[in-house]
């Protein structure tokens, strides 16, 4: 620990998603994967120093204050979306059914990972109008800073966006035992 | 010994002893959720008229093209137990009949077997492994995001928000968040 050390005050969210199916289902496991892709580029282009250094106690107090009022306007945003994202889902049984059917075919196919992509380029450009840095870690975490000024959020972005666009990373089915296969029985 | 004591159904939390589950299993239309892509599977040897059945877990994805008929188990993280049937409707006609013998022979055998420990698993690579290293590969349940403290307002509720509806746009309904204000000594430096 070297003399420069500062004691800092963060702010901790503790993140759970709405319905585990989905954060362990394909939701869960794309936003997993693009976390990895932020991941490496950071590993490969940034350079996080292990230093830990002492906040001032009027730095505390202050964030105090700024995280009460962050997290109501935060909360509030996000409830409503959700309820919103509950209701585009609560459709008519037929519109439902085809929502589905699209979901699936998309889901399939290439178009589901350019519909990532593009998700990806999108909120990739949110954190750059927000000067926001994102590094996730190995064991699920994500720490955000401030960007620092030599943060190349164009090159994140291209980076990214060929990784999910590769079909290197797509789940491979596990090697099923021959007896798997159950014929029917007459 | 591996207790499970609660059932995901439908997306939610509920108790529901095993006879019900058996049951909803072998209903015509069973009230069970799609299996994730990604979905554990636990591997218990049984067998129906000399065929050997497998019901896996394993972190594989799970296959559209498998025409197997068999019941599934779901192990994930604080011992959640979901239970995947085919997404295939049954056939009518004996058919039918041979194949409920299946599921329920396979669930009888996999509640034994993960009551006795017995369980194993494999890996993608198709390494068997216990049962607990295999559960060590779920990702976890929930994850942190720390803020650092220079960050304003404006950019935690940007980013968090962007967070979010990538996660949604991903295929989630979104995310349960609850703060804590904490002073903690962190990696903080970014050069």
């Amino acid at each position: 620990m070297t003399d420069d050390n500062q004691r800092k005050g963060w702010i901790r969210a503790s993140i759970q998603a709405i319905t585990q199916s989905q954060w362990f289902g394909i939701a869960g496991h794309w936003f997993r994967i693009t976390g990895d892709a932020v991941k490496k580029y950071n590993d490969d282009h940034v350079h996080i120093e292990e230093k830990i250094q002492q906040a001032p106690d009027a730095a505390w107090n202050t964030l105090q204050i700024k995280s009460s009022q962050t997290e109501l306007n935060l909360a509030q945003v996000e409830e409503k979306k959700i309820a919103a994202e509950f209701a585009r889902r609560t459709m008519t049984a037929r519109a439902r059914q085809e929502e589905a059917t699209a979901d699936l075919a998309e889901t399939n196919a290439q178009l589901g990972r350019i519909k990532l992509a593009e998700a990806w380029v999108d909120l990739s450009k949110k954190l750059k109008d927000a000067g926001v840095m994102l590094n996730p870690h190995p064991d699920g975490r994500f720490t955000l800073y401030p960007a620092p000024q030599s943060y190349d959020f164009k090159a994140l972005e291209v980076a990214v966006e060929k990784q999910l666009l590769s079909p290197a990373d797509e789940p491979t089915p596990a090697r099923l035992p021959s007896a798997f296969t159950i014929q029917q029985s007459e | 010994m591996i207790e499970l004591p609660t059932i995901l159904l439908d997306g939610s939390d509920v108790d529901i002893s095993w006879v019900s589950i058996i049951k909803a299993a072998l209903s015509d239309t069973p009230h069970l959720p799609t299996p994730p892509a990604e979905s554990l599977q636990i591997i218990i040897p049984g067998g129906v008229k000399g065929e050997e059945l497998y019901v896996r877990l394993t972190s594989a994805p799970w296959r559209e093209d498998e025409k197997v008929f068999a019941a599934r188990l779901y192990a994930g993280p604080r011992d959640t137990i979901v239970l995947f049937v085919p997404s295939e409707p049954l056939d009518e006609g004996s058919r039918r009949g041979w194949v409920r013998k299946i599921i329920y022979s396979a669930l009888l055998n996999a509640f034994q077997e993960l009551k006795a420990g017995k369980a194993y698993g494999a890996t993608q690579e198709g390494r068997q492994v216990s049962l607990v290293e295999v559960k060590s590969l779920m990702p976890p349940a929930a994850f942190e995001i720390l803020f650092h403290p220079d960050l304003s307002n404006e950019q935690i509720e940007k980013s968090f928000a962007a967070l979010a509806d990538f996660y949604r746009a991903c295929g989630g309904t979104g995310f349960r968040v609850e703060f804590e204000k904490q002073d903690v000594l962190v990696p903080e430096a970014i050069r």
